[in-house]
């Protein structure tokens, strides 16, 4: 994978999409529809994790399993220090700064959702350096996936039995602050961005080369054990960050982030495409939107409907039998790509005209 | 000290049970490196056949009695074998010969773990409960014994017969065994085949204690708990696996009867990750040379 410099060309079409991206939100926020915000909100949400995922599957090379720990801890953190502000300053006091049922978010209420994000996502980095300093010494492969998986289960089984932490039944701050998915679109354009100049930074190139060579980069004087500690870190703060969005998203008990939301998450990247952070978006859109059609939707056929999972299992067999790369591979989606398919299919058209024209003179 | 010896005796048998399903994963495991996560899968199949078996056919005509145990053993594991070679012949050989990477392997185990999820939910999805065969001390009797005879026989197969030793090289070094003329085909699915009976009779032996079970026995219940055994005595180590297994039935049942039953995971989780950075390879893993 190589994060290439971004030219005008791409630049332009690049800030077309983003604000293409946020129109989308305000117009579907703004149509009365109840649940398309919470569908594009949850994607949105889910593509931030995944990201988070792959900067340890993809760019450092290595499998973790327990996410879905990270992301609760970024959820519980989020929701205790929501709760505490809620408490100390009152119900009306609150009601009155930040959110009002008519208007929805005030803007101070954005700023309240992404510094209690923004903290969410510091406590679960200081974590997921703890996590990466313990496993990441020692394991690798495998092994390594196994331990985070059951740093994620440790993580998951505390909350589940501290009741002030979540209990079994989970509690949320959604029900008094929840986001908006224009606030979620901007975050995920942000962390896109964040996780983009990261892989550029003189660190994530550092990163790049353990993936490929650990031993060289070594011998090259990259210290591997530090970067790969930081990528971990780094992966374990911008996860955080999607679980403290997720809990302005909607209230969810521990147990949902347990062994099942990290496998979702790792399916989710390997998807996409290890290593291509436009593949990790695509790949979570398509597969929030099957889960939420499967559960949710109208109109779903009564065999997908009893056995969802057959239909997910044999698409997830045939992907990885048929294109085992995912869909982008490693590359990166970029509109110069696109351009060019689009002149190439484009001059094939014209071509078939042109061919077709003289014999019709004749 | 009553509460001892209950929770003592739960565990042993619990940790027989899972003892026989982590030798399927640490024997697929040391030969093909992949962590089957369909293994699961394979264990709640056995369960199922064994108990239709025992609800529509034979305690009818055969009674509660241990010819109608010896015949639902025989029918799931033969199921549990034929579904392990299909899984094998369909899905992970042809990423083998692709050459395909770990984690291709790993989301391939997991997409084909949801297609037999998904199947035996669709069969049903309700609480199913296993007829009562022998009371509590009978049962932990023969677990133990089955287990005890298992073991051996596993062991002896392996460090003895020409096809143990094939399968050691192979686990060795595949390209290396290829060139001695082993054929690496017939023992991976071998490996396959030898896993998926020991599930069946490893949740036989489960179904003897716990009687309520659903669908999601092998995948929630039971979970990932054999793989960590496995990987806690040391991937590819036959008393390994065992006593990974005895472990964590053990710290399962006594975390039960203490009142701990909630933190259960907890414990074994953070067993596991502190038997793992002190000792890498497993409790037996680097005593026992051979890996299968």
């Amino acid at each position: 994978m190589a994060f290439k410099r971004i030219n005008k060309r791409n630049l332009i079409s690049n800030i077309v999409s983003i604000v293409l991206l946020i129109t989308v939100c305000i117009i579907v926020n703004n149509t009365g529809n109840m649940q398309w915000p919470q569908y594009i909100s949850k994607i949105l949400i889910f593509s931030i994790a995944a990201l988070a995922l792959n900067v340890v599957c993809g760019c450092l090379g290595e499998f973790a399993l327990g996410h879905g720990g990270f992301l609760l801890i970024g959820y519980t953190v989020a929701f205790l220090v929501g709760q505490g502000i809620y408490g100390l300053i009152g119900a009306s006091t609150f009601k009155d700064l930040f959110y009002s049922t008519r208007e929805g978010l005030q803007p101070l209420g954005y700023l309240l959702i992404v510094g209690d994000s923004l903290i969410a996502a510091v406590v679960t980095a200081i974590f997921g350096f703890l996590v990466g300093v313990i496993a990441l010494g020692r394991l690798k492969g495998d092994y390594l996936a196994i331990v985070t998986l059951g740093f994620g289960l440790i993580f998951v089984n505390i909350a589940n039995n501290i009741d002030f932490l979540g209990g079994t039944t989970g509690k949320g701050i959604s029900t008094k602050l929840a986001g908006t998915p224009v606030l979620y679109a901007v975050m995920l354009v942000i962390t896109i961005f964040l996780v983009l100049s990261f892989m550029k930074s003189r660190f994530g190139r550092g990163i790049l080369a353990c993936r490929d060579d650990n031993i060289a980069s070594e011998a090259c004087g990259v210290p591997v054990k530090k970067y790969k500690v930081l990528a971990f870190t780094f992966s374990a703060f911008i996860a955080g960050l999607a679980g403290g969005l997720y809990a302005h998203y909607n209230t969810f008990a521990p147990g949902t982030f347990g062994q099942d939301l990290s496998i979702e998450l790792l399916i989710i990247v390997v998807l996409g495409g290890l290593g291509s952070l436009t593949g990790s978006v695509i790949a979570s859109i398509i597969i929030v939107l099957y889960n939420l059609w499967i559960c949710s939707m109208g109109w779903v056929p009564p065999f997908f409907k009893n056995n969802p999972k057959i239909i997910y299992g044999v698409v997830l067999v045939s992907i990885m039998l048929f294109r085992s790369s995912g869909i982008l591979g490693t590359s990166e989606f970029s509109w110069n790509w696109f351009y060019d398919k689009v002149k190439k299919v484009w001059k094939k058209i014209l071509s078939i005209f042109k061919k077709k024209a003289p014999k019709e003179v004749e | 000290m009553d509460l001892f010896f209950e929770g003592l005796k739960n565990g042993l048998a619990l940790g027989s049970a899972f003892a026989l399903m982590a030798l399927g994963y640490s024997m697929v495991y040391g030969i093909v490196k992949m962590i089957n996560f369909a293994h699961s899968e394979f264990i709640t199949i056995g369960g199922f056949v064994s108990y239709y078996l025992c609800e529509l056919l034979l305690i009818d005509k055969l009674g509660n009695t241990v010819g109608t145990l010896l015949i639902c053993l025989l029918v799931s594991i033969v199921v549990c074998v034929v579904v392990a070679v299909i899984t094998e012949k369909f899905a992970y050989k042809p990423l083998r010969k692709k050459g395909s990477s770990r984690i291709t392997a790993l989301i391939t185990a997991i997409g084909v773990s949801y297609i037999l999820n998904g199947i035996l939910n669709a069969i049903t999805g309700e609480q199913l409960v296993f007829p009562k065969f022998f009371d509590s001390q009978t049962a932990f009797i023969i677990t133990i014994v089955v287990t005890v005879i298992l073991l051996v026989i596993l062991t002896l197969f392996v460090k003895k017969t020409k096809v143990g030793i094939a399968m050691r090289a192979v686990s060795e070094n595949e390209n290396a065994a290829k060139l001695m003329g082993i054929n690496n085909d017939f023992i991976i699915s071998l490996t396959f085949i030898i896993g998926a009976a020991l599930a069946a009779i490893g949740i036989l032996i489960y179904l003897l204690s716990n009687r309520y079970f659903r669908f999601d026995v092998g995948s929630v219940v039971i979970g990932l708990y054999p793989f960590v055994a496995a990987v806690i005595g040391g991937i590819g180590s036959l008393p390994g696996a065992v006593l990974g297994g005895l472990l964590i039935g053990l710290i399962n049942q006594f975390a039960a009867t203490y009142g701990f039953g909630a933190w259960a995971d907890f414990i074994i989780y953070g067993i596991f990750v502190v038997i793992l950075l002190f000792k890498p390879a497993g409790l037996l893993g680097k005593d026992v040379r051979e890996k299968v």
